[in-house]
């Protein structure tokens, strides 16, 4: 009896045990867990008690719309509107617009599924989306069905390969050849034959310059024409030759765009090339309207089309290249990649080459302009002529300081009406100064843009442009360590494209295609300004009134401390011949001409996270009882909000306990943490994405109540926004206004979705075409980057909804980005990838910003100190920095909290971390209390206080689950000590019975 | 001297089960410090415990009275060790699968080597286990 008893509680202790520490550690990470637990079960977390507020209007951010279906029929056309405004007409031998009633034949398995979005954290369910046979018949178009029915059922076979990072990293396009199209409708008659080239990117990895899959895409370089392409536009040319088909159109839908040697190619014939991006949701009806003339095109290239994409520089230092040495066990520490092109990245290295190609420059070297670039930056082809006239500048100083007014006539002497984008470019002398301390000066740069209104045929509009003249400063890091105006001739130019504006400039110098010009210049377009002396004290104060200093010395490798032997010779223009290196030849095999780095003893110290020191400093005032709630910080009586260093802040932020500033400053996924009692801070929803929300509006339905969605319960709650264009596609429009109009409808859609913060836009150059994430960034120029979001942020502002620049900075392709080592120097960090976030923070009002997972040098950005001494010191941002998905292993949160990065986008588990510093960390303390300042300043500013009143009570509960696991611990706890005592007990009877024997 | 002639004795299925468990114990220490050690899903004591677990087990079995216990002993250890070791790395996961799933993620060397580690630690605590419960003396 008791040898069974014994093997029974022998068995019982022995699964209860096991239960328990598994239910028990399983508790402790669920509890780390807790914020995306609650998410995914809709668990409600807290509760608000309301004081009588009847007859009050709390609703500070107002949806102009009554319903989800009404916020969805204006943004659908809004982008639809985009999507006219921004695709770029690339070349039309008279081909469009087509006669209505036209009969088309659509080529290319992408006909059938184009490309509506990228993919990742901003992609999306696409199937809602309008198919191009709609679109195009709702246009007056007749469509080949039988063709089209042919491509439909054959989605599968010649589908395009998975793409991006959350569906894989299988690059591949699979059409379908010519004598695969098993069908004779491909040969039926038509009016014109309309292929549609697509590619698609997305997060997590970048395109494949080369190795794709090599059986249906030449060298496996995903962005040149498919083999099985060129086959059916080689067949396609035949068809035109012998009249059984018009003309030949080419959409191509993808916004990093395919290589257009083929564009000159005789043997495909092609008479119109229609650039559209990702078109989104409705984006697509414009692209019809646009081939039937009833939308006039007026988008502008924003980036450098290339004819090869080998013939681009970058592509030398374009991946992730590994150290000779080992820096660090982080995986992807051990690789880096070095900005090796300086500041001639896209159109400022083709227009400066050209330039000094032109101008005779030594060591030059072979550059052929035309056989490089097919499209130039900036350019474009409408349905009708603008021409430019009265150019003229006119110096004016403000409070800000010195600015140029620039002026110009755009008449439209065409038969159609439509708008002009007008683009002001700046050439800045490069001189001896520069060559001494390593400045580097592109021959033009865009400093200001603007569209005009609707122009009717005939019609003129004076436009008057500002540009600033800090942007004629430029960063001198080795030699004042600031920014400095140089003595010289400047020159101010409107150009029709970045091409045509170095062409006017030229042409004032007295150049013309005698010298080897592509095309005369106009010099009445352009202004020559004369800087008398060298100035390195204007442009050294920043906006905030600092002084502006070197704060990447440690990124760029010529200037850090610990560089050993290692060196970059970055492009320079005095020395293209020696500076320029390809990274691909001809037949796309690896030049391997990246820099090489080796790792130094430095190097490997100064990888290792910050760890806080302890020290005397007294910590802050926690748990006062001063009254105080965040709703009364919001804004005064006369409705203008509470300044940040308002003393108010003060006596709020000492309510704070230690754990609710510990909380505050460590959950940060996809939200801010709610602050329950006196100062109810209401827990935030902070969405993902970089163009545009993407989950349903009755998402994560747990945390805000308030959401229009349920507040109003709409029937259409759960439906997804508008799918928005791509941002290229955005940057394309030229539309500072236009965009603005998006922001703020994108901005609807975050009110009835409950969102106060949304993870975007996405602020990164477009450095590569290559790169994965390209669709969810604007451009490879800063100030087109800059401004266009700067107009989108204002947008999203006017409805209570601050946005996360992202992701701060370098962070410019998708390949190791976690832990990447990104080495760049400060003069093209500055006046390139961070320009872009200083326009839009200072211009833009932009609250926050997202740091990205790569490292600046050898230091994780959101440790490298630069939110702090850049971000806030220099452009005045008063919110916060979130990091990209926490990661624990190179990521500290005490480490970024001390060095501006405030919050981790992970949950719970780094309160933990934080909790370790309680006694005897001043420094990190007091960095902790700012850090709250400046999360619970920029909610209190947003719409997160809608309908809450300065005497609400917030609450907290505990969700279900969490109470459902607590039993389950007690329980299996309980079974399992009974368990183990009898089992022990059995074990001693046993044993004193045997002895007793 | 004792000891020894104890251990020289004819071992049952129990023992020689147990003994694999040690061994892989000490196997799953080894390679957790050697891949981990600079990170931050290191923990000293999901280390350290495995390796006293083997110790543990060598030095009961070498008595009569406790051997056995031996292997609940280095079972309970090796359990405790696992779930401290889970609790200090299961965020290799959102590092492993961030982005999506890709075998290029998954088949890196210190991806396999997670894996490899949490195996382990079931495999030992599996055998120490079903260790108990049979005879670790073939004469008793």
């Amino acid at each position: 009896m008791i040898k069974k008893l014994k093997l029974t509680s022998k068995i019982l202790s022995n699964i209860f045990v096991l239960l328990f520490g598994v239910v028990f550690t399983g508790g402790i990470i669920a509890d780390e867990n807790a914020t995306q637990i609650n998410q995914a079960l809709n668990e409600k977390v807290h509760e608000t008690v309301k004081v009588d507020t009847e007859g009050q209007d709390l609703e500070w951010y107002k949806s102009d719309f009554a319903s989800i279906a009404e916020v969805k029929e204006y943004t659908e056309l809004l982008s639809e509107e985009v999507v006219g405004s921004g695709s770029v007409l690339l070349k039309n031998d008279d081909a469009l617009p087509l006669d209505k009633n036209s009969k088309v034949n659509l080529y290319s398995v992408s006909s059938v599924d184009l490309v509506y979005a990228g993919t990742g954290s901003s992609g999306t369910n696409t199937s809602a989306s309008v198919k191009l046979d709609e679109a195009l018949t709702d246009a007056g178009l007749e469509i080949n069905r039988e063709l089209w029915n042919w491509y439909s059922s054959h989605v599968n076979t010649y589908g395009r390969g998975a793409s991006g990072g959350t569906v894989g990293q299988t690059f591949a396009v699979r059409d379908a050849n010519w004598s695969q199209i098993g069908t004779d409708a491909k040969n039926s008659s038509a009016d014109a034959a309309i292929f549609v080239l697509a590619r698609n990117g997305g997060e997590g990895a970048d395109l494949t310059v080369r190795g794709g899959s090599s059986s249906d895409m030449s060298n496996g370089n995903y962005l040149e024409l498919s083999p099985n392409e060129k086959s059916v536009l080689a067949n396609l040319k035949t068809l035109k030759d012998n009249g059984t088909i018009g003309k030949i159109i080419v959409l191509m839908n993808s916004a990093n765009q395919v290589q257009c040697d083929f564009m000159d190619d005789d043997t495909y014939g092609i008479d119109a090339l229609l650039w559209i991006g990702d078109v989104g949701t409705t984006g697509i009806r414009a692209v019809a309207d646009i081939l039937v003339g009833e939308v006039n095109p007026s988008g502008r290239l924003s980036d450098t089309f290339w004819k090869k994409h080998y013939y681009n520089p970058v592509l030398a230092n374009f991946g992730a290249y590994s150290y000779t040495g080992s820096l660090s066990s982080h995986g992807n520490t051990n690789s880096y990649v070095v900005y090796q092109e300086g500041v001639y990245m896209g159109y400022r290295y083709t227009e400066t080459r050209y330039e000094d190609v032109v101008l005779g420059t030594a060591n030059a070297g072979e550059f052929n302009y035309e056989e490089v670039v097919s499209y130039p930056f900036g350019y474009g082809l409408s349905y009708t002529q603008f021409d430019y006239s009265k150019f003229s500048v006119k110096e004016v100083r403000d409070a800000e300081g010195k600015k140029y007014e620039v002026s110009v006539t755009v008449t439209n002497s065409g038969e159609v009406a439509g708008k002009e984008a007008v683009q002001i470019y700046l050439q800045r002398p490069y001189t001896d100064y520069d060559i001494e301390n390593y400045i580097e000066k592109p021959a033009v740069e865009l400093v200001a843009f603007d569209k005009t209104k609707m122009l009717e045929a005939g019609e003129s509009q004076t436009l008057t442009i500002t540009v600033d003249e800090k942007y004629f400063a430029a960063y001198d890091a080795w030699g004042e360590g600031t920014y400095v105006l140089e003595k010289g001739d400047y020159y101010l130019t409107v150009g029709y494209d970045a091409h045509s504006a170095i062409n006017n400039i030229l042409a004032t110098k007295g150049y013309d295609t005698s010298n080897g010009m592509t095309d005369f210049g106009s010099e009445s377009l352009v202004q020559k300004i004369e800087i008398a002396q060298f100035d390195a004290e204007t442009y050294s104060y920043a906006v905030t009134g600092e002084k502006i200093v070197n704060q990447f010395d440690n990124t760029d490798l010529n200037r850090y401390s610990g560089k050993g032997d290692n060196h970059v010779d970055y492009i320079s223009r005095n020395n293209w011949e020696g500076t320029v290196k390809l990274g691909l030849s001809e037949t796309h095999s690896n030049l391997n001409n990246q820099v090489k780095i080796t790792v130094t003893d430095q190097m490997k110290q100064d990888v290792a996270a910050p760890v806080p020191q302890p020290d005397d400093i007294e910590y802050p005032t926690y748990g006062a009882d001063n009254g105080l709630s965040l709703a009364t910080l919001r804004a005064y009586e006369d409705g203008t909000p509470v300044e940040f260093d308002n003393e108010m802040w003060d006596l709020l932020l000492d309510q704070l306990t230690w754990q609710q500033t510990v909380e505050l400053c460590s959950n940060g996924f996809r939200m801010t943490y709610g602050v329950d009692g006196v100062i109810n801070k209401p827990q935030t929803i902070d969405h993902n994405g970089a163009t545009g929300p993407v989950q349903a509006y009755n998402d994560n339905s747990q945390v805000n109540n308030d959401r229009f969605s349920l507040k109003y319960d709409d029937p259409d709650k759960a439906q997804k926004p508008c799918l928005y264009p791509c941002n290229g596609l955005l940057a394309s429009t030229f539309d500072k206004e236009l965009i603005k109009e998006l922001g703020k409808a994108m901005g609807e859609d975050c009110l009835w979705a409950g969102y106060s913060g949304i993870y975007g836009p996405g602020l990164n150059t477009h450095r590569s075409v290559y790169g994965g994430r390209t669709f969810e960034y604007y451009s490879e120029d800063p100030i087109l980057t800059g401004f266009i979001a700067a107009a989108e942020t204002q947008g999203y502002a006017e409805k209570g909804v601050y946005v996360y620049l992202k992701h701060c900075v370098l962070n410019d392709q998708e390949k190791n980005r976690e832990g990447l080592c990104t080495w760049a120097n400060e003069q093209s960090i500055r006046e390139i990838y961070l320009r872009a976030f200083q326009i839009a923070i200072e211009d833009g009002g932009a609250d926050c910003v997202m740091t990205a997972f790569n490292r600046l040098g050898v230091v994780w950005s959101g440790h490298q100190g630069f939110c702090k001494t850049v971000l806030r010191g220099e452009f005045g941002m008063t919110g916060f920095a979130v990091s990209d998905w926490y990661q624990s292993s190179y990521m500290t949160l005490a480490g970024g909290i001390l060095n501006g990065n405030d919050l981790p986008d992970a949950d719970r588990i780094s309160s933990n971390e934080l909790n370790a510093y309680k006694e005897g960390y001043g420094e990190l303390a007091w960095a902790m209390r700012d850090a709250a300042h400046r999360i619970l300043y920029t909610v209190a500013q947003s719409n997160a206080m809608n309908d809450i009143s300065a005497g609400d009570i917030m609450v907290k509960l505990t969700p279900t689950w969490k109470k459902v696991l607590s039993a389950v611990e007690v329980a299996t706890g309980i079974a399992c000590a009974v368990s183990v005592t009898a089992c022990i007990a059995l074990y001693l009877i046993d044993y004193l019975k045997n002895k007793n024997k | 001297m004792q000891m020894f002639s104890y251990l020289k004795e004819k071992k049952g299925a129990g023992f020689y089960l147990s003994a694999i468990a040690a061994i892989l114990s000490l196997i799953v220490a080894i390679l957790y410090v050697a891949v981990f050690n600079a990170s931050a899903y290191m923990n000293w004591v999901a280390f350290i415990l495995p390796l006293v677990a083997c110790i543990a087990f060598f030095v009961l079995s070498a008595f009569k009275a406790t051997a056995p216990f031996s292997s609940l002993v280095m079972g309970l250890l090796n359990f405790v060790a696992f779930l401290i070791f889970i609790r200090a790395s299961y965020l290799i996961y959102s590092e492993i699968f961030f982005g999506g799933f890709s075998w290029v993620t998954i088949l890196e060397a210190r991806s396999i080597c997670y894996f490899i580690c949490t195996l382990l630690y079931i495999a030992s605590i599996v055998l120490s286990n079903i260790g108990f419960y049979l005879k670790h003396d073939a004469n008793s």
